[in-house]
Parts: C-alpha cells; sequence; structure tokens
C-alpha cells in the first residue's frame, strides 16, 4: 500500500510546490514553484528525492499533517515550530517518521515558509506538467485544505539522518540586504531617482503574497511621471514600479506580463531571502551586475549540491543493541544503520 | 532616439529582446518570429519564452549560461529574422457577451468623465471594433488586444486593486481585455463577461489566441446570468 498524509489541519496558506510550471507562460500561466527555492532543494537532496519533486510549502504554520505508513521526511527554510508526536524536529536533517505520527507546524520562530520533502515526493495529479498550486488562478488548486489525502511517492533510497555538510541557513534577520540588477525599463528612471532607490530601507507591506510582495519608503517616480507602459513580460523577482512610487517585487505566482515600469530584477540568491520575511521586515536594496549576481549563485547552489550528504553521528556508549545495528546519539536523536529516530529526552 | 531592436537586461538569467515601442502589428509579428525560431533551434535550452506587444522575454538557466553569451546569441539572430506567419484558423473573430456598467463595471462612472463621453457612447464605441489579440498575458487566457478607439483611452488606477472579478472587461492606457479568473490587477472595469477564457481541459488552454479578433457585444444581467 502506497503511503499517504493527511491533512488534519491545513491553516492559512499549505501548498504544493515542485521547480514550477513552464510552457505555458505564452497563454497567461505563471510559472509558480517554491518561492524558496534553496530550502526547496535542501529539504529534497536530504531524502534523496529528484530535483523536482514536490514538496508541500508551510507559510505561517498552523498545520497538522498524519502519516499513514513509515516515511522519511526533511524540513528546510524558516522555522516554524515544526514538532512530530510533540517531539522538536531539527531542520535540515532527514529522520524517520513511524506509521501513524502527527507533525505539527506551529507558529513563525524564524522566516516564515518550511519547506517539507517526503522521500519519494507528493504525487498529486500533475497539471500542465506540474504540480504545483497557482493560489489565484487555481491551477492544480487554490491550496491544500484540511481533510485532503496526499499520495505519497515510492524511493529506492529510504535513508534518514542526513545533512549536508557545513551546511547552515542565515535567517536572522536584521536589515536584509537584497542585490538588484538593474534593467528592462531603467532608462525611465533619473539617475537622483535611482539613487533614492538604493538609498533608504523598505519595509515589507502586510499585503503582500505569492504573487507579490508590495514595499513601504521612499516613493519612486519615472522622469515623466508615467507609469504606464505597453505591457511586456515579467518573471519571479522582476521590480516594478506603480503610479504610487512604491515598489512591488514579483513572487513565484507573478502574472506573465505587467504595465508598470520595472526599475530592475532581484538578484536569484536574494529571492530566497525575500521569501522568508514578514510584514514589517526591512530591506535595503544595492546594485549588482549580472555577472556577479550569477557567481554568487554558483557558489550558494554548489554549497548545496557539490557538499557532501552526510550523518552526523556521535557514537557513543549509551546503548548497544545488537552487532547488526549501529547506535549513536546526537542531542534528542537516535542514528540507526539506516535511520534516524527523535525521541523525548526524559 | 532609440534604435530597435535592442537588448534589456531582465536580471541575473533572462533578457528581453525590444523590438519597438508602440502597438503595431508588425512590431508584434517580429517577437514571434524570434520565439519560434528559438524554438525551433536546439543551441541553447532556454527555461522560458514570453512574449508580448513589442518584447520577447528569454529566461535561461543561469549555471550552464552567463548572460553575455547568450546576449552575443540572440544578437546573430536578431539580424537573420524572417517576419512570422501567424498560423492558419487564427483570423476567425470571437464573439464575447458584456454586461457594462454597476457592479459588473465599477469604473465605468470615472471612464466616462476622463473620456468626458456618456456611458452608452462609451459602449457602444468599446463595441464597434473588432481586437487583434496582441498576446496572452497577466493572467491565464488574459487577452492583449489591439486598436482602441482613442475617444475611449484612460489610465491605469493608480494603486492596483487586490481582487478583481472574473471576466471583468477592462480599459488600461490605449489597451481593453478581458480578466479570465479572479486576481489583483490595475485596469478600469468597465463590464463583465459570463464566458470562460480560459480550461485546462482543453489545449491550448486559452479561449482566444494571438493573431485572432476579438468583438463586444452588450448584453443585460439576466443574458449574463442565464449564459453563465
Amino acid at each position: 500500500m502506497k503511503n499517504i498524509i493527511k491533512v488534519l489541519k491545513a491553516g492559512p496558506m499549505l501548498l504544493l510546490q515542485d521547480s514550477g510550471r513552464r510552457g505555458f507562460e505564452e497563454y497567461g500561466v505563471s510559472i509558480s514553484g517554491a518561492a524558496d527555492t534553496e530550502a526547496y532543494n535542501v529539504s529534497n537532496r536530504l531524502v534523496f528525492n529528484n530535483e523536482n519533486d514536490t514538496v508541500l510549502e508551510i507559510f505561517y504554520g498552523d498545520v497538522s499533517l498524519k502519516f499513514y505508513g513509515d516515511n522519511v521526511i526533511a524540513i528546510s527554510g524558516g522555522d516554524l515550530g515544526a514538532e512530530i508526536n510533540s517531539i522538536k524536529c531539527p531542520l535540515n536533517m532527514s529522520f524517520f517518521v513511524p506509521d501513524g505520527s502527527v507533525l505539527k507546524f506551529h507558529y513563525p520562530l524564524n522566516g516564515v515558509r518550511s519547506y517539507l520533502a517526503i522521500s519519494g515526493g507528493i504525487e498529486t495529479k500533475k497539471i500542465l506538467g506540474s504540480r504545483s498550486m497557482h493560489v489565484t488562478s487555481g491551477i492544480a488548486g487554490h491550496k491544500v485544505k484540511s481533510g485532503d489525502i496526499l499520495p505519497i511517492g515510492l524511493n529506492n533510497k529510504f535513508k534518514s539522518g542526513f545533512t549536508i555538510k557545513n551546511y547552515k541557513r542565515d535567517l536572522d534577520f536584521g536589515i536584509n540586504n537584497i542585490g538588484v540588477v538593474l534593467g528592462q525599463q531603467v532608462d525611465k528612471f533619473s539617475s537622483e531617482m535611482i539613487e533614492r532607490f538604493f538609498k533608504d530601507k523598505y519595509i515589507l507591506s502586510d499585503k503582500s503574497d505569492r504573487q507579490g510582495l508590495r514595499l513601504n519608503g521612499n516613493k519612486i517616480f519615472t522622469i515623466n511621471n508615467d507609469h504606464d507602459i505597453i505591457s511586456d513580460p515579467v518573471i519571479h523577482g522582476s521590480i516594478q514600479i506603480p503610479g504610487s512610487g512604491y515598489p512591488i517585487i514579483l513572487m513565484p505566482d507573478t502574472q506573465t506580463t505587467g504595465g508598470y515600469p520595472k526599475i530592475g530584477n532581484i538578484g536569484k540568491i536574494y529571492l530566497d531571502v525575500l521569501a522568508q520575511l514578514k510584514a514589517g521586515d526591512e530591506i535595503i536594496f544595492f546594485p549588482i551586475s549580472p555577472k556577479k549576481s550569477r557567481e554568487e549563485y554558483i557558489i550558494r547552489r554548489s554549497l548545496i549540491y557539490q557538499s557532501k550528504i552526510f550523518r552526523d553521528i556521535k557514537l557513543d556508549d549509551y546503548m548497544v543493541n545488537g552487532k547488526d545495528i549501529m547506535i549513536g546519539m546526537n542531542d534528542n536523536i537516535i542514528f540507526t544503520e539506516n535511520h534516524a529516530f527523535l525521541f523525548n529526552l526524559l | 532616439m532609440v534604435d530597435y531592436p535592442r537588448i534589456l537586461n531582465s536580471g541575473d538569467s533572462a533578457i528581453s529582446v525590444e523590438f519597438g515601442n508602440k502597438i503595431d502589428i508588425d512590431i508584434n509579428l517580429k517577437v514571434y518570429a524570434l520565439k519560434s525560431l528559438l524554438e525551433s533551434d536546439n543551441s541553447f535550452k532556454f527555461l522560458s519564452l514570453i512574449p508580448s506587444y513589442c518584447s520577447l522575454l528569454i529566461e535561461y538557466d543561469i549555471v550552464l549560461y552567463s548572460h553575455s553569451q547568450i546576449k552575443e546569441y540572440i544578437n546573430n539572430k536578431i539580424n537573420i529574422l524572417n517576419p512570422y506567419k501567424p498560423k492558419k484558423n487564427q483570423n476567425q473573430v470571437i464573439k464575447i457577451p458584456v454586461v457594462y456598467g454597476k457592479d459588473f463595471g465599477p469604473d465605468i462612472d470615472y471612464v466616462s468623465s476622463y473620456t468626458k463621453l456618456t456611458i452608452s457612447d462609451l459602449i457602444s464605441i468599446h463595441t464597434s471594433k473588432e481586437y487583434y489579440v496582441y498576446m496572452i498575458g497577466f493572467s491565464p487566457g488574459f487577452p492583449y488586444l489591439g486598436g482602441m478607439d482613442k475617444r475611449i483611452f484612460c489610465p491605469r488606477l493608480e494603486t492596483p486593486r487586490i481582487k478583481i472579478h472574473e471576466g471583468s472587461v477592462g480599459i488600461a492606457g490605449q489597451q481593453t481585455g478581458i480578466y479570465p479568473s479572479e486576481s489583483p490587477g490595475g485596469w478600469q472595469i468597465i463590464g463583465r463577461t459570463p464566458l470562460k477564457l480560459f480550461n485546462l481541459n482543453q489545449n491550448p488552454p486559452a479561449l482566444i489566441l494571438p493573431g485572432s479578433y476579438v468583438k463586444f457585444y452588450p448584453i443585460s444581467e439576466e443574458e449574463y446570468f442565464e449564459k453563465l
């Protein structure tokens, strides 16, 4: 029998996401996909999934999931205080989840989006080649609802207890420095306006979602004060400046074209930072060249994909349980030959 | 003066090729010419090709290709571009029923006062033309229509609405269009159609395709609910 997850409580925004839906942009179909691609990639890698397998994107928490069948999972990205059977879950490490377990995501402790990869991936029906949910149009569903059943695929490498060597995700935000590649309609803005754009901090508004992040701060206007352009293509990371003067950063659910002038685009690695911000968080933009931005991305990506994936076991003499099972401990995790189990310290 | 075509940065892993800066069928056909050329050429594997009135956005794999490499390649392609020939069956006129005003078109009073036209003149001008479909964008199946009468040009809302009803018909600058699904947006909404513009069970999923024509006709509130 196939493993499944039953959604006991879906919270405000629980989504299925993969690497996105491409090839239908000319029909106005958004690409979608995980908002924090690094966390998405890390979670999938830790459970030996394919790079574009489907995970759960949990926004803000208040989620409760029941597992049927033995599973291996990994959580990455924001810390939403995840607990399994009331035991705190580690981030960025795969572990074993026995049949009947209940996994809860409470509320944001750090960041706002957690990614839950399950060994084998979630295997709902693909729509136009992808399982990514597009919230506004409802392609592949508007969101996951309480009571939904999510089927889990099979994976030949069913092992747990793995972390990525030297991998660390810093989500302890102060002011976030966000790289911007100037472009598309930058020639509509005076150098004074561009300077103003980079000068002071912006604050994330509560009217932000997976379609766009709205910012409060310095108002930016075009030279002739005209903020209507002949609609042209936009992508995840495009920075639109509407007539109000307040920038809007387009997120993965972005439309494919837009009619506001775009001052530039967010550098790829900073998109993941933005995906973890909440209303009131502060950012400051700095200019970056496409070349430098690409270099930063390649360095960050090699940390995820080229670093060794290993089991960080501190061997201990607490227990010996037969000669065929190696047992070690690390905090509240017990390692056997193939798996890592969470337990409550008494 | 700006020389076209020109290549614009769209971040660290995409560029846009802009063929002009006006709503013009000849410029639009160049966009589709480049798109179809790149689709039939396998030397680079592109992630996304997004066409619009005057531009084609080309997104590529940031690890495999550098910005300058793609720029050089595209520059060479632009120079050997042949005019695009639209596929047959695309010149049909799709008739779209619309109920104008009231809750269906909350901005009709504003557009009427901005254009200094009565609401009934506004409707008869809006329904008089066959609009060329330049592109589908913004949301699934959303057609961008060209050829709107100058007398009903009207700027977008200063601050976009968070929610616009499915089927809403709007005006933005020199353009008119239809929202196929509920979404945020900045267009002035003058009416609503009961037709479904986007269907996932059809291939292609959009009812209205680039290269075809659209004509609106007014219906009553009762007819709207009958056709829904």
